[in-house]
């Protein structure tokens, strides 16, 4: 029977079932649990599994995730006083780390979730392009092969959570497919023997610090490179997929989504959490920087927070109902694709409104207004390198002059000034360094037939609630509106080394430990 | 069949005509040479306005050619908040006023884009917006109007045909222009009035008893 002519029914599939979810802390799993509770609430129970902090215990980050992130203010304000009641009934919270075995969760918890956990879905995992490799490999790679072990023996299935960029340094449509053992470039390759190698090059006693982390990471990106893949991000993830389809049995399912950005509805418009992808671009035209080096026809896949919740619910419904097609994009390149030339010109226009609205003063207000932010492939007039040349070289003119008794004074300033731009450029032109496989040196077009599929399976009236499609997303308002303005609130201020807002408490902190709200499984 | 009050917007309402709108735009492109270009283009087109201003805002919007439609949506919303609304005329408020207070279904007449005229018809209270719309293709605009083209005189057959597929009862309603070329869209109802009136239309109204209003 196709599944078309079998409607699925999320609402009734998810009844009772009981998920076990990592990765609470970070973006997606944050929102996705969130929202699952908001719209199903009829959920069995979701186990989530949390790493201690050196100060906190995985009680107490959850519950000051429950009690002050803005992402739960819907369930808080919806659940009013029963807002504790409805959270003891639905969540549990172990202690774990995915870089042991186990999840390091203890033999006792384990035995006790074994038959119990209908799906794992494993959210944890470092985004950083160019992380330490031993640890990114921990926690992205074998960090994964632990959680979709732990799944086979929990008798669960399994959602793994990776990245459409796993798909390394290609241009074209990327297919919902997986070639096990092939690397990006079409080399075969054994994950065991690179990550053995990967142990070999990054293993160098001679350096300490700061030069071993960066000969490190310079080792794991020429491995990364020789196998296709453009950074230690995309490396460590799409090693992490090879070895969980390796894995016996057929219950693992991927679900790769592509950029995710500011929410368009839930929690609310425009929230975002982290430094994501578009936020240092953005800041970046939100600054002098007028030329992105770009190619303005590549496609820039962004996926709003909350629809990308759909989309992992959507493949753990699947899997639940035995129907997964083992990999589902959560992309939007493929049906409503806009380019990195559209995406800049919003950007610029979404700075010019916010600007008008907010006020900005000076000479940088009226050309952050005034002159749009344009892509420039080459890098343009006004490239980075460019513009640091000419910095170092007012630096040195200015050094020469230091000493003069009339303009000393003035030239010690410039060069002061000039060395503060030199070094702020230096580390722009690193960033670009870092995001140039992305937004110029490949087009990508994600496949979403899967999800939409899926979509297309769902009862008419479930689909606005529960459906992926982003055709009807419009671009323009989705930027301007929302993405923008919540950059600038939500994630902008964490580059300028501030605390990202947080909803005040209106009991104590911690008002879920008192209550105490959650169980606690193993602590 | 109910009264309507029909405003041309321009001259009666605000003070700023649309070629304003487009050389505006033309000056805040996404590129400093595609601005001047444009910029060019729209002042040639100005001295149209001498003899038609149908023509004029036909030239002047043409320079637009190759503007995203983002731009324009994000620009115009902005040409309406900061320059246009600024340029309303207490007088029309006060008769766009008044004909709310008769119940009259407010319609306004504009030669504005869609893009610009769109923020008119909430800020300024109306039921219904009859304005230029630029063709867009492929998410970037041609510079052509599409017909009909609210520009230079409406006919008076158009304005029957409009006031009949609403339902309009064009003798008990009321016109309100400015230019000359209103004259037509003034003789359609049955109460128009000259405001602010340019010599064109002056005259009309002085040899056909309408009612002037200048301040």
């Amino acid at each position: 029977m196709k599944l078309a002519d079998n409607l699925l029914d999320v609402r009734k599939t998810l009844s009772g079932k009981h998920i076990l979810l990592t990765g609470v802390t970070g973006f997606l799993g944050k929102v996705w649990l969130s929202w699952l509770l908001n719209e199903v609430p009829e959920i069995g129970r979701v186990t989530v599994v949390i790493r201690p902090r050196p100060a906190l215990t995985p009680i107490q980050r959850f519950a000051h995730i429950a009690d002050a992130s803005p992402c739960f203010r819907p369930l808080r304000a919806s659940h009013g006083p029963g807002y504790a009641e409805f959270l003891r009934a639905r969540i549990d919270v172990v202690r774990g780390n995915v870089e042991k075995p186990n999840m390091g969760m203890g033999p006792a918890v384990v035995e006790r979730l074994t038959g119990e956990v209908d799906v794992v879905i494993h959210c944890a995992g470092l985004t950083d392009f160019e992380g330490v490799p031993g640890k990114m490999v921990a926690v992205n790679t074998t960090g994964a092969l632990h959680a979709a072990r732990l799944s086979a023996r929990l008798g669960a299935k399994h959602i793994h959570v990776s990245t459409c960029y796993v798909a390394g340094n290609v241009s074209g449509h990327m297919t919902e497919t997986i070639a096990t053992g092939i690397s990006p470039n079409g080399n075969a390759f054994d994950v065991d023997a690179e990550l053995a190698g990967l142990d070999a090059d990054t293993a160098l006693p001679e350096l300490t610090g700061r030069e071993l982390k960066a000969a490190q990471i310079r080792a794991a990106v020429k491995r990364a490179e020789a196998l296709g893949w453009p950074n230690v991000y995309t490396y460590t993830k799409g090693m992490a997929e090879h070895l969980v389809m390796a894995e016996p049995g057929d219950n693992v399912t991927i679900v790769r989504p592509a950029i995710l950005e500011c929410a368009t509805d839930y929690p609310f418009a425009g929230w975002n959490e982290g430094i994501n992808t578009s936020g240092p671009l953005s800041w970046l035209i939100a600054t002098a920087f007028r030329h992105l080096p770009a190619n303005p026809d590549f496609v820039f896949d962004v996926v709003p927070i909350d629809d990308a919740a759909r989309g992992l619910t959507l493949a753990t419904v699947a899997a639940l109902d035995g129907n997964s097609a083992g990999v589902y994009q959560i992309a939007s390149s493929d049906h409503n694709p806009m380019t990195f030339g559209r995406c800049i010109e919003l950007n610029g226009l979404a700075v010019r409104k916010y600007t008008r609205i907010h006020g900005s003063e000076g000479w940088q207000g009226f050309l952050l207004r005034h002159m749009d932010p344009v892509s420039a492939p080459d890098g343009g007039p006004l490239s980075v390198p460019r513009v640091r040349r000419f910095a170092r070289f007012l630096s040195k003119v200015a050094h020469n002059l230091d000493e003069d008794p009339i303009l000393g004074q003035a030239a010690r300033a410039v060069k002061e000034r000039m060395d503060t731009a030199d070094r702020s450029l230096g580390r722009i032109e690193e960033m670009l360094r870092v995001y140039t496989p992305f937004i110029r040196d490949n087009d990508y077009r994600f496949a979403t037939d899967n999800l939409r599929e899926l979509t297309a399976s769902l009862p008419e009236s479930d689909r606005e609630r529960f459906g992926y499609d982003l055709t009807d997303l419009d671009w323009c308002s989705y930027w301007v509106d929302v993405e923008y303005p919540g950059l600038m609130h939500w994630s902008i201020p964490l580059l300028h080394g501030q605390k990202a807002p947080e909803d005040p408490v209106s009991k104590p902190a911690f008002t879920l430990i008192q209550t105490p709200a959650v169980k606690v499984v193993s602590l | 069949m109910q009264p309507a009050a029909f405003f041309r917007v321009e001259g009666t309402l605000l003070s700023k005509s649309s070629l304003m709108a487009a050389a505006w735009m033309a000056g805040n492109g996404q590129h400093i040479r595609g601005r001047l270009a444009r910029l060019g283009a729209v002042a040639l087109a100005a001295p149209l306005a001498l003899r038609s201003t149908g023509m004029a805002t036909q030239a002047g919007w043409s320079a637009l050619r190759g503007t995203t439609e983002d731009r324009l949506r994000v620009l115009g919303e902005e040409y309406w908040h900061g320059v246009l609304h600024k340029s309303t005329l207490p007088v029309g408020l006060r008769l766009l006023e008044q004909a709310r207070d008769a119940g009259q279904h407010i319609v306004l007449i504009s030669d504005h884009p869609h893009c610009i005229a769109r923020h008119m018809t909430s800020v300024l209270g109306a039921h219904s917006l009859l304005c230029n719309h630029l063709e867009v293709v492929k998410g970037e605009t041609t510079g052509t109007l599409l017909k009909p083209i609210i520009s230079g005189p409406l006919s008076g057959q158009w304005t029957r045909d409009w006031a009949s597929q609403h339902d309009i009862d064009l003798l008990a309603s009321g016109g309100y222009g400015a230019r000359g070329d209103d004259a037509v869209l003034l003789s359609a109802v049955g109460h128009p009035c000259a405001v602010r009136p340019d010599n064109a239309l002056r005259r009309t109204a002085t040899d056909l008893s309408w009612p002037v209003v200048d301040a």
